[in-house]
C-alpha cells in the first residue's frame, strides 16, 4: 500500500516538479525577455489603441484590417502579450521561491573552480584540521557568515543577507499585486466640467467599476429558468449620498509671452467642494487643483486636465449691434450679417507673465481666420489641420500634454484670410462690419478617478528599489574555501556583486597567512 | 532694473554659453584626436595627457554652459529642449568616465565616450534650435529634475560600459591580430577590465529603474494615468529589458562572452533610440508621442 501510494505520489508529482523547474530557469527569464522587448519594438513602431477611423484614415481599409487581424494595434492588451507577461511573472515567482528555499544550493559548497586560490597550510595554521578551524576564526572576524560546513569544504558570505532582500522583493511583488488586483476590481474613472458657479455632482461609487460587472454578469447567468446568483444583483440604489458636490469658483489661466508667442503657464480651479455620504453632508471646504497638483477628495483624485472657453461675437454696423452668436474655441462659426465661414483658435485670457515684467492682465483675444462664402470648406476636410492648428495657436509643441479645448474641434482648411485678433478691446473690420469679443468665460474641465491600488501599487515600487538598491549597492561577496589534505594547502575562491573580489582574495590570504 | 537691460544680460549669457558649447566641441575633436594617437603610440605619456586634458577641457566648458543656461533659466536645471538635454547627456557621460578613467587607469574607452559626447554635443549644436523655451505646465513638477537626472546618470554609465566592452572587443581584436601595443590591460587583468562593464551596469540600473518607475509616479500625479504605452514609454522599457537580459546572461556561462557583448551594444543602442530615436520614430510612423522632443 504504502509502495502504491508512494507510486500514485510520484506520478502526480513528476509533472508538477517538471513545470515548477522549468518556470524557475533562468533560462526561460532570458528568452522572454527578449520576446517581449521584440514584441515591444514592433508595438512601438504600430500606433497603439486607435479607433477605426484614425487608422483608415492614415492607412486605408486594406492595410488596417491586416495588421489589425494580427494584433499590431493593440498589441500590449492581446492574450499573447499577456501570457509573455503571465509567464515572466510565473518565472519570477517560482525562481525567486527556489532561491528562498536554498533548493539551488546557494549555502552548499559548489565544486573547486580551475581558477581557484592557494595557501598553504604547513606553516603556522595548524596543519589540515588547524587550518580549517583558523579559516572559520578568519571569516567570524572578518564578519562573514557561514553558510554551510562539512569540515572540509566553508562556504560564507559577506554583506546584506541575500534572503532578506529577496524577501523585500518578494512582498514588493505581492503588494503589486493586490494594488494590480484592486485597481482591475474597483476602479473607475471620468470626467466633469465645470463652469464658474455652476455646481456639479460627482458620485464617489460607480456601475463602472470591473467588481459590479462581475457581480450583475453572476446575477444573469442561470441554469434553465434558475438565477442560483441573483442575490449578488448590485445596483445604485442606496448610494445617492455617496457625492461629491463640486462648483468652481474661480479658473486662473496662466500665460508666458517668450519670443512674442503665448506659451501656457498654469491651469488651476478654485473650487468649493462639500462631500455627501451621511445624513448630514460635510460643510463646504475650498479646494485647488492644479496641472500636477490633483486633489484628493471623498475617495476620489481629481486631475486638471482641459478646459472649454466661450464668447460672444457681437457685429456692429455704424456703431449699432446688429447680430450676436455664442462661439466657441476651435469651433467654426458663421455669421449672418458676413457670411462664409470663421475659424477661431484659442481664447487668450487670464494673466500674462513676462519674465523681468510685472504681471498683466490679457485682454481677451481670439486669433481668428475666415473664408468666404464661396469657399468655405467641407466642415469635415478640416478634421485633418486641428492638432496643427491646436499647435500654431497655443505654443504647445508637443513635449507633454497640456490642457486643451475639450470641445470636438473643427480645424482650419488650407490658406484661409488670416484676419488678425478678435478682440475685447479692439474693433476688427470685415466687409464693412465690425467684430468685438464680449462675455468671454471658460470652463474647467478636470478627470477623475477612483483607484485603491495606486497606494499599494507606491508601497510595492518603493520596496523594490529599496531591494534593488541594497543588492547592488551593498556589495556583497561569497567565499568557499576547501581543504586539500593531500597536497596540505587551502583553495579559495571568491565572488561578488559590484565589489571587487580579488581584493577580498587578497585580504583573506593575508589573514590566513597570519599565525593565529 | 529696467527689463530691458535684464533681457539683454540674459541674451548675453546665452550667446557666451553658446559659444561655450562650441569650445566644448573643439576640445571632443582634439579629444578624440588624442585618443586616437593613444591608440597608436600607448606609450607616449603626453599623447596620453593631452587627451584626459581635452576631455577634461571639454567637461569644464559643458559645466560653464549648464550654470550659465540654469541661470537665464532662473535655477531650474537646463534639460528641457533636446538642445539642452544633449548638452547635459555628454555633460555626465564625461563625467561618468573621467571618473572610471581615474579609477582605473585605463584610457582606451575615452575613445568611445568622446565620440559620443561630441557627437551629441555636435548634434545639439548642428541641429537643435538653442532658444529657451517656458516650462510647460505638466513639466512644472518637483520629479521633473530628480526623473530626468538620475535617468540621465544611467545614461552616463552606460555610455562608459558601452565604451568599455568596445574597449575590450578592441583589445582582443589587435591581440588577435598580433599587436603587442599596451593600453594599461593585460592577458590577466582582461577579465577584470570586462568585468567593470558589468558593475558599470549594475550600478546604472537602479537609476534606470528609478527613472522610469518616477516617470509612471509623475505620469499619475500629472495625467492620473501611470503607464500608456507611449513610444517613449515603450522604449524605456525596452531599454530597461535590454540592460536586465544583459545581467542575467553574465550570469549564465553559456551568455558571458560574446552574447552578452552583443547584447550590451543592443542595450545601448537601445538607451539611445530611447533618448533621441523615438522622436525620429515617432515622426517617421506619425505616432504621436507625449514626451517628443519640441
Amino acid at each position: 500500500m504504502t509502495g502504491q501510494k508512494g507510486k500514485t505520489r510520484s506520478a502526480w508529482g513528476t509533472p508538477w516538479r517538471w513545470l515548477f523547474r522549468e518556470l524557475s530557469r533562468l533560462r526561460l527569464a532570458v528568452w522572454l525577455l527578449i520576446v517581449m522587448g521584440i514584441t515591444m519594438v514592433v508595438g512601438s513602431i504600430f500606433p497603439q489603441g486607435y479607433g477605426a477611423e484614425t487608422y483608415i484614415e492614415s492607412w486605408g481599409e486594406a492595410k488596417y484590417l491586416a495588421f489589425s487581424k494580427l494584433g499590431l494595434l493593440n498589441l500590449f492588451h492581446t492574450k499573447y502579450f499577456l501570457i509573455l507577461g503571465l509567464l515572466l511573472f510565473l518565472n519570477l515567482v517560482v525562481g525567486s521561491i527556489v532561491r528562498l528555499s536554498g533548493r539551488r544550493g546557494a549555502g552548499s559548497p559548489t565544486r573547486i573552480p580551475s581558477n581557484a586560490g592557494t595557501v598553504d597550510l604547513a606553516g603556522g595554521t595548524g596543519g589540515d584540521s588547524g587550518g580549517i578551524e583558523h579559516a572559520r576564526k578568519v571569516l567570524a572576524a572578518k564578519r562573514y557568515r557561514i553558510l554551510s560546513d562539512t569540515g572540509n569544504a566553508i562556504t560564507a558570505r559577506r554583506g546584506p543577507w541575500p534572503e532578506g532582500v529577496s524577501m523585500l522583493y518578494h512582498l514588493a511583488l505581492a503588494i503589486a499585486i493586490v494594488g494590480f488586483m484592486l485597481s482591475a476590481v474597483l476602479s473607475f474613472e471620468g470626467d466633469v466640467t465645470l463652469w464658474p458657479g455652476e455646481p456639479q455632482t460627482v458620485a464617489t461609487l460607480s456601475t463602472e467599476t470591473g467588481l459590479f460587472k462581475f457581480s450583475n454578469r453572476l446575477a444573469d447567468w442561470s441554469i434553465g429558468s434558475l438565477h442560483p446568483f441573483a442575490a449578488a444583483r448590485r445596483d445604485t440604489l442606496g448610494w445617492e449620498n455617496h457625492y461629491v458636490e463640486i462648483t468652481l469658483d474661480e479658473f486662473v489661466t496662466e500665460w508666458e509671452l517668450h519670443d512674442e508667442r503665448y506659451y501656457p503657464k498654469d491651469w488651476l480651479s478654485h473650487l468649493t467642494a462639500r462631500e455627501g455620504g451621511g445624513p448630514a453632508t460635510a460643510a463646504p471646504r475650498s479646494l485647488i487643483v492644479e496641472v500636477n497638483r490633483p486633489l484628493r477628495i471623498s475617495g476620489l483624485t481629481f486631475y486638471q486636465m482641459a478646459y472649454e472657453q466661450q464668447y460672444d461675437v457681437v457685429v456692429l454696423s455704424d456703431g449699432e449691434e446688429i447680430e450676436r452668436i455664442t462661439a466657441e474655441s476651435y469651433v467654426p462659426f458663421s455669421l449672418e450679417s458676413v457670411g462664409g465661414m470663421f475659424f477661431p483658435g484659442a481664447l487668450y485670457v487670464g494673466t500674462l507673465f513676462q519674465k523681468y515684467h510685472e504681471p498683466v492682465p490679457v485682454v481677451p483675444h481670439v486669433p481668428l481666420k475666415w473664408q468666404p462664402a464661396a469657399e468655405t470648406p467641407e466642415v469635415e476636410d478640416a478634421a485633418a489641420a486641428e492638432t496643427d492648428d491646436v499647435i500654431a495657436d497655443t505654443g504647445d509643441e508637443g513635449d507633454h500634454p497640456t490642457a486643451e479645448p475639450a470641445a470636438d474641434a473643427v480645424a482650419v482648411p488650407e490658406e484661409p484670410i488670416e484676419l488678425g485678433d478678435l478682440s475685447a478691446g479692439e474693433a476688427l473690420e470685415i466687409e464693412g462690419v465690425t467684430l468685438m469679443l464680449e462675455n468671454p468665460y471658460e470652463a474647467s474641465v478636470l478627470s477623475y478617478r477612483h483607484d485603491p491600488g495606486v497606494t499599494p501599487l507606491y508601497i510595492a515600487v518603493t520596496l523594490f528599489m529599496l531591494g534593488l538598491c541594497i543588492r547592488t549597492y551593498w556589495p556583497s561577496y561569497r567565499v568557499s574555501l576547501w581543504i586539500d589534505r593531500e597536497k596540505s594547502r587551502m583553495l579559495f575562491r571568491a565572488t561578488g556583486m559590484l565589489g571587487e573580489p580579488e581584493d577580498i582574495e587578497k585580504e583573506l590570504v593575508e589573514a590566513l597567512e597570519t599565525e593565529s | 532694473m529696467d527689463p530691458e537691460i535684464l533681457v539683454q544680460a540674459d541674451v548675453a549669457r546665452l550667446a557666451v554659453q553658446h559659444s561655450f558649447l562650441w569650445a566644448s566641441l573643439w576640445f571632443y575633436v582634439a579629444a578624440v584626436l588624442f585618443y586616437i594617437l593613444h591608440l597608436v603610440f600607448p606609450k607616449i605619456r603626453v599623447v596620453r595627457g593631452g587627451a584626459t586634458t581635452a576631455l577634461v577641457a571639454a567637461a569644464v566648458c559643458q559645466t560653464v554652459v549648464i550654470v550659465l543656461r540654469g541661470v537665464v533659466l532662473g535655477g531650474r536645471p537646463p534639460f528641457q529642449t533636446l538642445y539642452e538635454s544633449l548638452s547635459f547627456f555628454a555633460w555626465t557621460a564625461v563625467l561618468a568616465y573621467l571618473i572610471t578613467e581615474w579609477h582605473r587607469k585605463v584610457r582606451l574607452p575615452g575613445l568611445f565616450v568622446a565620440l559620443v559626447a561630441g557627437g551629441a554635443v555636435a548634434y545639439a549644436l548642428f541641429g537643435q534650435n538653442p532658444a529657451i523655451k517656458p516650462l510647460y505646465p505638466a513639466l512644472q513638477s518637483t520629479w521633473f529634475p530628480w526623473h530626468v537626472a538620475i535617468a540621465f546618470a544611467s545614461y552616463a554609465i552606460f555610455v562608459v560600459a558601452f565604451a568599455v566592452e568596445i574597449s575590450y572587443l578592441l583589445q582582443i581584436l589587435m591581440w588577435k591580430m598580433g599587436s603587442t601595443r599596451d593600453y594599461g590591460i593585460t592577458r590577466e587583468t582582461l577579465s577584470k577590465f570586462h568585468r567593470s562593464v558589468h558593475q558599470l551596469v549594475l550600478f546604472g540600473f537602479p537609476m534606470l529603474t528609478f527613472g522610469i518607475l518616477s516617470g509612471a509616479a509623475w505620469a499619475n500625479e500629472a495625467w492620473g494615468v501611470y503607464w500608456q504605452w507611449d513610444p517613449k514609454e515603450t522604449w524605456s522599457l525596452i531599454t530597461w529589458f535590454a540592460f536586465a537580459l544583459y545581467l542575467h546572461a553574465r550570469v549564465r556561462p553559456k551568455w558571458k562572452g560574446a552574447p552578452s557583448s552583443i547584447i550590451m551594444i543592443v542595450a545601448f543602442l537601445c538607451m539611445i533610440t530611447t533618448f533621441i530615436g523615438v522622436s525620429w520614430l515617432a515622426r517617421l510612423f506619425g505616432i504621436p508621442s507625449l514626451h517628443v522632443y519640441g
